[in-house]
């Protein structure tokens, strides 16, 4: 049990010596290469990869659901879609980080008030609003991608889209940390309250603790971390939904021993397949299509090997 | 009898010969079979005068071989940028105006305004979703599809065989210019063992996108005398990781005039700024006018000028500013002023 939660951590290590360049003989450009480049790529990998695996757990969670992953209030299209807006007007990267954010919030913003009078009474109309608004997003991005300049904003919009951590430098990962960071100790600290998330509403009020207050500030915590992440290192799919199915056949369902073990498992699959992506080939794999390509077979494996219990 | 009608018999003739010289109105009739840049069989007028241009590149081969009077509205590559827009405006009075990229392109075709204008034939690339739609609607499109050096002479001469005896001489200039380059850069390159060769990145519209040996991009730098490090890649543009580009250590890195980032910001971007390209300040922004000298469009025939010069250790510059400003004034009736732009790169090393 120990090393998954230290698995993070010796991963880590060991995805500091892996890369295209060989950082030995140290030289001063593998030096350079090491702490400029490959050392801020591995934490923003661990850290973006524990974002996901915390929201995947709390939202399925809230949701009820198995098969619900960050985007299931749209964030992820919402934020592509700032992306997109954002390189069509010509903006530099934290300008396309910023819109990407904000839209992605938006998103969460439209879904919640719109669904507003099902949040307590159907998950289902919820998670319908959410689809409904990812689509509205995912027809919108379209329409930029068609209205985009095919030599230069397009190529930009797709490789944005497929998800990249290439480009993620020391001043991000601190946004990132203090972000996950944040999201990670209140669940951590709260993490007793997902358990009654799976209860009734009489049985959560007969515990002390306000039904619709723990829904919404689950949400919100959800959406700002997911959204956060999302903007830095576009659309990364399927980790959010697996590492949750992964931790419970690890540590079972209750989440005072899922939540940091989801998060571990977040962390250390995404730094996996960012290591493969970023050293197998001399192209550089982008990291959503891997995660799909693994994530996919591996769900399909755990659901088998689970049946029904989830 | 005789002196009267003679002259009248030869006024008869005269006028005769008069009308068929110019009486005869261009007939609608008058068509000619040409076998476009996909194998399709077209039948064109013979004397196109209202022609819409769905592709950027192809309407670059129409200015130059000096027809593009007869455009009525067409796409456009490379005229956004302030240069492009005030140069195209100086070569077309008539621009911005038939400037129609929204309209018509490879992924969209508005065929009513077409048969509103009038239009007698319409130049596409060859991956336009639209061709038969616009057939049907009885209009003759002919499609290019130039992305190699032998292709581009295709073109070049397929324009030539369809707008007449101008656009015939000015594309067979162009080709015989074309030609004569390619072939002398070629062979002074061949010279060199490909040991020896400065290795070039070709960066893409983001820097880590990088043109492969598919690219038109990888055959001006072979014919300029240099080697594409990413030669081997899949693809065409093709994503990298900045470590990997320090493992192929290329002797010189290239911008297109479309790329986001300035030499400058790339040379100060983490990870960039240990290469050793940059450290030596080896990192270049291709010029362009119109359509940028990378893509294959005519004016890459400075393109690849301009980069044989740049890899040339001895090249100063001279030959690049001379064929630059004859390419210009030659093709597209324009002189060119701001030669440093251009060719202010090319120092001796």
């Amino acid at each position: 049990m120990v090393l998954v939660y230290a698995s993070p951590v010796l991963l880590g290590i060991v995805a500091l010596l892996l890369g295209r360049f060989p950082v030995l003989p140290l030289t001063g450009q593998a030096r350079a290469l090491l702490v400029g480049i490959r050392a801020p790529r591995v934490v923003a990998a661990l850290l973006v990869g524990a974002s996901l695996g915390l929201t995947g757990t709390v939202l399925q969670a809230l949701f009820r659901n198995p098969l619900v992953d960050a985007n299931i209030l749209g964030v992820s299209s919402g934020a592509g879609f700032g992306a997109a807006l954002a390189l069509m007007l010509g903006l530099g990267v934290w300008g396309v980080r910023s819109i990407a954010l904000a839209t992605g919030l938006l998103a969460v913003a439209v879904t919640v008030l719109g669904a507003r009078q099902y949040i307590e009474r159907s998950r289902l109309m919820v998670t319908l609003m959410g689809i409904l608004v990812a689509a509205l997003f995912g027809s919108l991005t379209s329409l930029l991608k068609y209205l985009a300049d095919p030599l230069d904003t397009l190529p930009r919009i797709t490789f944005w889209l497929l998800g990249s951590l290439a480009t993620i430098g020391w001043r991000t990962n601190l946004f990132l940390a203090i972000l996950t960071g944040s999201g990670i100790l209140l669940v951590y600290i709260l993490r007793w309250r997902v358990n009654l998330l799976s209860l009734d509403e009489t049985e959560i009020a007969g515990l002390g603790v306000s039904p619709a207050r723990l829904r919404t500030g689950f949400l919100v915590l959800s959406s700002i971390l997911t959204a956060g992440a999302v903007s830095v290192s576009g659309v990364i799919g399927w980790i959010g939904l697996v590492t949750p199915h992964l931790g419970r056949a690890l540590v079972g369902s209750d989440h005072r021993r899922l939540v940091p073990t989801a998060v571990a498992l977040g962390a250390s699959s995404l730094l996996v397949l960012d290591t493969a992506a970023r050293t197998v080939f001399s192209a550089e794999l982008p990291i959503g299509v891997l995660t799909g390509i693994v994530g996919v077979p591996a769900f399909i494996a755990i659901v088998r090997r689970r049946g029904e219990r989830w | 009898m005789l002196q009267r009608t003679a002259p009248a018999l030869l006024l008869f003739v005269v006028i005769l010969q008069g009308v068929f010289a110019y009486g005869v109105p261009e007939s609608q009739n008058e068509t000619r079979i040409v076998r476009d840049q996909t194998g399709r069989e077209v039948s064109v007028p013979a004397d196109p005068r209202r022609v819409i241009s769905a592709h950027g590149p192809t309407t670059a081969f129409l200015y130059v071989a000096g027809v593009e009077d007869r455009l009525v509205a067409a796409g456009f590559l490379g005229a956004r940028d302030p240069r492009g827009r005030g140069a195209m405006s100086i070569i077309d009075e008539r621009f911005p105006g038939i400037m129609q990229d929204g309209v018509y392109s490879q992924r969209s075709f508005n065929v009513e305004e077409a048969l509103r204008l009038e239009v007698d034939l319409v130049v596409a690339g060859a991956r336009s979703s639209w061709v038969e739609t616009v057939e049907r609607a009885g209009i003759p499109v002919v499609l290019f599809s130039a992305e190699s050096e032998p292709e581009m002479t295709r073109a070049m001469d397929l324009v030539g065989r369809i707008f007449g005896p101008e656009a015939r001489s000015r594309s067979t200039a162009w080709i015989d210019r074309y030609r004569s380059v390619t072939a002398d850069l070629s062979a002074k390159a061949a010279e060199r063992p490909w040991a020896d060769r400065p290795t070039v990145l070709f960066t893409g519209p983001d820097p880590l996108q990088v043109a492969t040996g598919a690219m038109y991009q990888n055959a001006i730098i072979e014919i300029a005398g240099g080697v594409n490090v990413a030669e081997g890649l899949p693809g065409f543009w093709t994503e990298v990781g900045i470590e990997q580009i320090a493992l192929w250590d290329p002797d010189l890195i290239l911008i297109p005039a479309y790329g986001a980032r300035s030499p400058e910001e790339l040379s100060n971007q983490p990870g960039w700024s240990t290469l050793r390209a940059v450290r030596e300040g080896r990192v270049f922004r291709m010029p362009k006018l119109v359509a940028p000298w990378d893509t294959p469009t005519p004016d890459s025939l400075l393109g690849i000028v301009w980069l044989a010069e740049l890899l040339d250790p001895a090249g100063d510059g001279s030959g690049c500013r001379s064929a630059v400003v004859e390419y210009y004034r030659e093709f597209y009736n324009y002189d060119v002023t701001d030669l440093d732009y251009f060719c202010g790169d090319i120092v001796p090393e």
